[in-house]
């Protein structure tokens, strides 16, 4: 399926302290994350356990999972930390007005 | 000390001894940071390095899963990495001043670094019964595939001992239909984990699920028909009719190796902020390791995940001479029903407690507090929340407990204030 741009938040829901997390369908939450004026997404789901990466804590760009000590980085979703292995996807992000647009297509 | 081979300083065959979780963080932090040497990793079970702490929660409901899931690492990891790993294999002896580790086949193997991630043994209930089939014990995945067998609904489970392993089974036996009764010699469940006030308010989450539990009895005997254990009598009286019984009483550090290679060892292997052991070129992690307290006074052996990672991991940085300290608060989590319980740093009865949001509320905080000095936190269903107080309690810091206890305040506030000043 080719991507499509969905409405999210607006810019004023994130701050770099607190990601913000987005259900795009009943399973599936995204989270959306302030970086030096620049906004960033990618899954919510931490891939090593049941954790919401949006509850985290952010430290620049990187998201820490509150559950075990993996982190993650929020630009390319790469795992930067024991016991993450697997990347979390991430997601293309544009401005319009005040909303935060992202790029999911429906999986 | 002047016996001991001269470190090579640059080492080239590392050794790992066990196959958990702080086996598996070495070998992973010592690629990261740069060694190309060989590692070969001695794993006693037959199994890859797995993660423990599903095998008492969600791996219960789906005995499929357990052989399947739950490994720290793909299979093809280890060969991309070149770490060579031997399943089923165990480390027999050591010899300090060869620097060999002799295996029960004979087999001798040497090494520039060692490390012990012995881990630990579960403690036994040594009483007539102890060892027939129905008597459930809880560490490994064979284990766990014996115990699933055993938690079918209706089945009537005796759990003895309400530590985190006892409570969790008994919260996973309630999932799957089993009638659960847990015999307990204290007040509640978790005691020493949680301190009394949050024991007793989770003794009534167990209890409002059904759990039947006997706190402040123990276990005088077993009831004994064709070999299976009936019944399990208290020694106050009380008569449980068991189909089977899980047994959660702690484990045993597995120091063996060590103490008989003369390593110094007291409560477990005692080895310093960098993991090393009283040999410099052996270092120890995980569960079996003893090592200096978070707060200086003290020596302590943690028995959780992440203190068992993270130990792996310094020891792996100090074996490359590179900075490394393992001196970080005690942290756990437990699954129990629909709660997610967090821990960081100290907890207990001896210091007062703050509360963000009330017990009995969908989620709140307990932070303790000696005097003005925080010094632990408990987190019920506030992931976030727990984010940053971790990093309270690892900053040392005095606080005001209004400022703990306000809602509306940030706990990421008061982290902010600590890095200005
Ligand atoms: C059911 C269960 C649930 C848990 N849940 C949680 C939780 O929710 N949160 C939490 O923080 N912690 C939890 N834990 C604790 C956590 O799993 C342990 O702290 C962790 O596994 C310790 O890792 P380790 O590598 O030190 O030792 P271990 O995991 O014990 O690994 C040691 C390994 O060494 C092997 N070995 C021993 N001797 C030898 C030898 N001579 N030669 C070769 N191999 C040997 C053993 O067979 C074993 O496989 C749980 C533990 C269990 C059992
Ligand atoms: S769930 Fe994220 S590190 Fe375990």
């Amino acid at each position: 399926m080719s991507n499509k741009w969905i409405k999210t938040c607006n810019k004023s829901d994130v701050s770099e302290e607190e990601p913000y997390c987005f259900a795009v369908s009943a399973e599936k939450n995204i989270a959306i994350y302030k970086l030096d004026e620049e906004f960033f997404c990618t899954d919510d789901l931490c891939t090593h356990g049941n954790a919401s990466l949006s509850e985290g804590f952010q430290d620049e760009g990187i998201i820490e999972c509150p559950f075990h000590g993996g982190a993650f980085n929020i630009r390319t979703g790469e795992p930067t930390s024991y016991p993450c292995i697997n990347a979390i996807r991430t997601y293309s992000v544009k401005i319009e007005g005040d909303t935060i647009m992202v790029a999911y297509d429906g999986e | 000390m002047e016996e001991v081979v001269m470190l090579a300083t640059v080492p080239e065959r590392v050794v790992i001894v066990g196959g958990g979780i702080a086996s598996d963080a070495c070998a992973a932090e010592l690629r990261q940071s740069g060694y190309n040497g060989s590692i070969l990793m001695l794993c006693g079970e037959p199994w890859r390095p797995y993660e423990r702490p599903p095998l008492s929660k969600e791996a219960l409901d789906d005995k499929g899963s357990i052989e399947e899931r739950f490994f720290l690492h793909p299979e093809s990891w280890y060969d991309e990495n070149a770490i060579e790993l031997r399943l089923g294999v165990h480390a027999a002896g050591l010899d300090i001043r060869q620097n060999t580790v002799e295996l029960t086949t004979g087999e001798k193997i040497g090494f520039d670094r060692l490390l012990l991630a012995t881990g630990g043994t579960v403690r036994k209930l040594w009483i007539e019964g102890g060892e027939a089939p129905n008597v459930h014990y809880l560490r490994t995945k064979d284990d766990a595939l014996s115990l699933a067998s055993a938690l079918t609904q209706g089945s009537r489970i005796a759990i003895i001992g309400m530590g985190v392993i006892g409570a969790e089974i008994a919260a996973s036996a309630r999932k799957l239909g089993c009638n659960v009764t847990a015999i307990e010699p204290e007040t509640g469940p978790m005691t020493r984990a949680l301190g009394s006030q949050l024991s007793n308010w989770l003794a009534g989450i167990h209890h409002k699920h059904g759990v039947q539990a006997l706190y402040g009895v123990s276990v005088a005997r077993f009831v004994m028909e064709d070999g299976l254990v009936r019944a399990v009598e208290c020694d106050d009286g009380t008569l449980v009719s068991c189909d089977a019984v899980c047994v959660g009483i702690g484990i045993i550090p597995e120091t063996g190796l060590a103490n008989d290679a003369g390593l110094a060892v007291a409560n477990g292997i005692v080895v310093d902020h960098q993991n090393r052991t009283s040999v410099p070129s052996i270092f120890s992690a995980g569960d079996v390791a003893e090592l200096p307290a978070f707060d200086g006074a003290d020596r302590v052996r943690y028995e959780t995940y992440q203190n068992a990672a993270e130990q792996g991991a310094t020891a792996a940085r100090a074996m490359l001479g590179q900075a490394a300290d393992n001196t970080g608060p005690c942290t756990f989590w437990t699954n129990q029903y629909d709660l997610n319980i967090q821990s960081a740093g100290k907890v207990s009865d001896e210091f007062s407690i703050v509360w963000r949001g009330s017990m009995g509320d969908d989620g709140f905080v307990a932070f303790f507090l000696d005097g003005e000095r925080l010094v632990g936190a408990v987190a019920v269903n506030r992931a976030r929340d727990m984010a940053v107080a971790r990093k309270l309690v690892a900053a040392k810091i005095d606080v005001k407990p209004e400022d703990l206890a306000s809602d509306v305040l940030p706990l990421r506030s008061l982290l902010k204030a600590l890095s200005k000043n």
